[in-house]
C-alpha cells in the first residue's frame, strides 16, 4: 500500500477529495483489506481524540459481513415460502372483499335517480331471491368479483357511492347465500330477479381522476 | 488521560482561532454527510463493502451507544451487529433525508430497546439524547464490562493520545486543528500559512504515525 494512497485515504476521512478521486479510492478500497483496516484505526484514532464515546478496539464489521453473508446462503425461510403459497389467493380473496363491499354499498335503494350524470351497472335483485331455487354451487374465489360492474372499469367508482342501509330482508338473503351481484349465485340456476328491467344506476362523476 | 489536546496558540506563523467556528464545524458535518452519502449511495448500487466502510467508521460509536442500554459488552456486541444488519437491510429505502448516522443511531437505539423488552427487562423511559449519546465522554467502564475490555480501551485511549503529544509540533497542529477543531484544510493553511497540499500530508503523517503505534493494539 503506497504512501500516497494512505495519504487519499486520510484526506477522504475529511472530505477533501474530489469526487473522482474519491471514487477510484472507493473502488480500492474495495480490494485492499489493509486500507480498511487503516479506515478503522484512524476512525477508532478520531473517537478517541475527539473524546467521542468508544470502547475497545471491535472487529465488528468482518461480524457484520459475515452474518450478512451467511443470510444469503440460507435458503428462504418457512415463513416466507408460505407466504408466497398463499400470494395468489390475495387477489382472489381482495376480489371478494371488494365485491361485498360493493355490495353492500350499491344495494338497490330508490335514493338513486335515472339522470344523464348516472351510468347502468350490474342489475341488483332485491325483491325476488327465492329462496331453496337448486343451483350451482358458489364460484371459485377467483371469480367472486366477477359480477361486479364498475363504472368505466374503476372498482372504486362503485365503492364511493352513496351507502345504503342494509335491510332485514338483504341480512336474510346474506346468510343464505343470496346476496348476489348477479354472478355470485347460490341456491338457483341463474340469477332470479323481481323485475327483469331493474337496473342499478351509479354516478359516473366518481371517476379516478377524482381519487387523490 | 492527563493530556490535553486542545489546541494551543502555536508557535508557527498565523493567528489561532479564538473559538471553533460554528460555520466550519457545519462544513465538517456536511463533509462527513457527503462521505457517508456517496458510500450509501454505493451500498445501494449493490457495493456491499461500502457497507463494511460504514460500519468500520460507526462500530465504535454504536456500540458505546447501545451500551447505555445494554451494558454487558458481549450483549452490546450482538445488538450492535443486529442494528447493522438491520441498517444494511433497510438501506434501499434510505432516502437521505436525515444524515446516515441520525438514521443508523435510531435504528440502533430501537434495537437495544427490543433486546431489552425481548429479553424481559425494562428499556429505559426516556430516549439517549441524540447529543447525549453521540458526544459523552463517559466511556468508563460500565458494571458488565471485562476487565480485559476496559483494560484495552484505556489502553488504546492512553495509547492514542501518548503519540499524538509525541507528533513533531507542526504535524500535531494540523492534526488537531483539523480533529478538534474542526478546520477544512484551507483553513489550516491560512493559520499555518502553508499550502493545502502541506496540510494534507502533515495530517496525514500525523495519523499515520499513531495509526502505527495502536495497530498492534486493534489487531491483538
Amino acid at each position: 500500500m503506497s504512501e500516497d494512497i494512505r495519504e487519499q485515504l486520510s484526506a477522504l476521512m475529511d472530505g477533501e477529495l474530489g469526487r473522482d478521486e474519491r471514487a477510484f479510492l472507493l473502488r480500492r478500497l474495495e480490494h485492499d483489506a489493509e486500507l480498511r483496516s487503516m479506515w478503522s484505526s484512524m476512525h477508532l484514532m478520531r473517537d478517541v481524540i475527539t473524546h467521542r464515546p468508544g470502547g475497545a478496539p471491535l472487529n465488528l464489521a468482518d461480524r457484520v459481513m459475515q452474518a450478512l453473508a451467511e443470510e444469503d446462503r440460507q435458503p428462504a425461510p418457512l415463513a416466507q415460502s408460505s407466504k408466497s403459497s398463499w400470494r395468489p389467493w390475495l387477489g382472489a380473496a381482495l376480489a371478494a372483499s371488494v365485491a361485498l363491499v360493493a355490495v353492500f354499498t350499491v344495494a338497490p335503494s330508490s335514493n338513486f335517480e335515472p339522470d344523464a350524470g348516472y351510468a347502468e351497472v350490474a342489475p341488483a335483485p332485491r325483491a325476488a331471491l327465492p329462496l331453496g331455487v337448486p343451483g350451482p354451487i358458489a364460484p371459485s374465489l377467483g371469480n367472486l368479483g366477477a359480477g361486479v360492474q364498475p363504472v368505466s372499469g374503476e372498482r372504486s367508482t362503485v365503492i364511493n357511492s352513496v351507502p345504503t342501509p342494509i335491510s332485514a330482508e338483504q341480512m336474510l338473503l346474506m346468510r343464505h347465500g343470496q346476496m348476489v351481484d348477479g354472478a355470485w349465485w347460490v341456491g338457483g340456476t341463474q340469477p332470479v330477479y323481481a323485475r327483469p328491467d331493474q337496473r342499478l344506476l351509479l354516478p359516473v362523476s366518481a371517476t379516478s381522476s377524482d381519487r387523490p | 488521560m492527563g493530556l490535553n489536546l486542545r489546541w494551543s496558540a502555536p508557535t508557527t506563523r498565523g493567528t489561532p482561532p479564538a473559538v471553533r467556528p460554528a460555520a466550519t464545524v457545519t462544513g465538517v458535518v456536511v463533509e462527513e454527510a457527503a462521505i457517508d452519502a456517496a458510500l450509501v449511495e454505493r451500498v445501494q448500487a449493490g457495493d456491499r463493502l461500502a457497507f463494511d466502510l460504514l460500519v468500520r467508521k460507526y462500530q465504535h460509536r454504536i456500540v458505546a451507544l447501545i451500551q447505555r442500554f445494554v451494558p454487558d459488552w458481549h450483549e452490546a456486541q450482538d445488538v450492535a451487529q443486529e442494528a447493522f444488519i438491520k441498517a444494511f437491510r433497510a438501506l434501499p429505502n434510505f432516502r437521505g433525508d436525515s444524515a446516515f448516522y441520525t438514521w443508523l443511531y435510531k435504528i440502533s437505539v430501537n434495537t437495544a430497546k427490543n433486546f431489552l423488552v425481548s429479553q424481559s427487562r425494562r428499556p429505559p423511559m426516556d430516549d439517549v439524547l441524540m447529543d447525549d449519546a453521540a458526544n459523552h465522554a463517559d466511556g468508563r467502564m460500565h458494571e458488565s464490562a471485562t476487565p480485559e475490555n476496559e483494560f484495552l480501551r484505556e489502553e488504546v485511549e492512553r495509547t492514542v493520545l501518548a503519540a499524538v503529544a509525541d507528533l513533531p509540533e507542526e504535524i500535531r497542529t494540523a492534526l488537531t486543528l483539523r480533529e478538534i477543531d474542526g478546520l477544512s484544510y484551507e483553513e489550516i493553511a491560512q493559520i499555518m500559512n502553508c499550502p493545502i497540499g502541506t496540510v494534507r500530508s502533515r495530517i496525514f503523517r500525523g495519523r499515520d504515525a499513531v495509526d502505527r503505534r495502536i495497530r498492534p493494539l486493534v489487531e491483538g
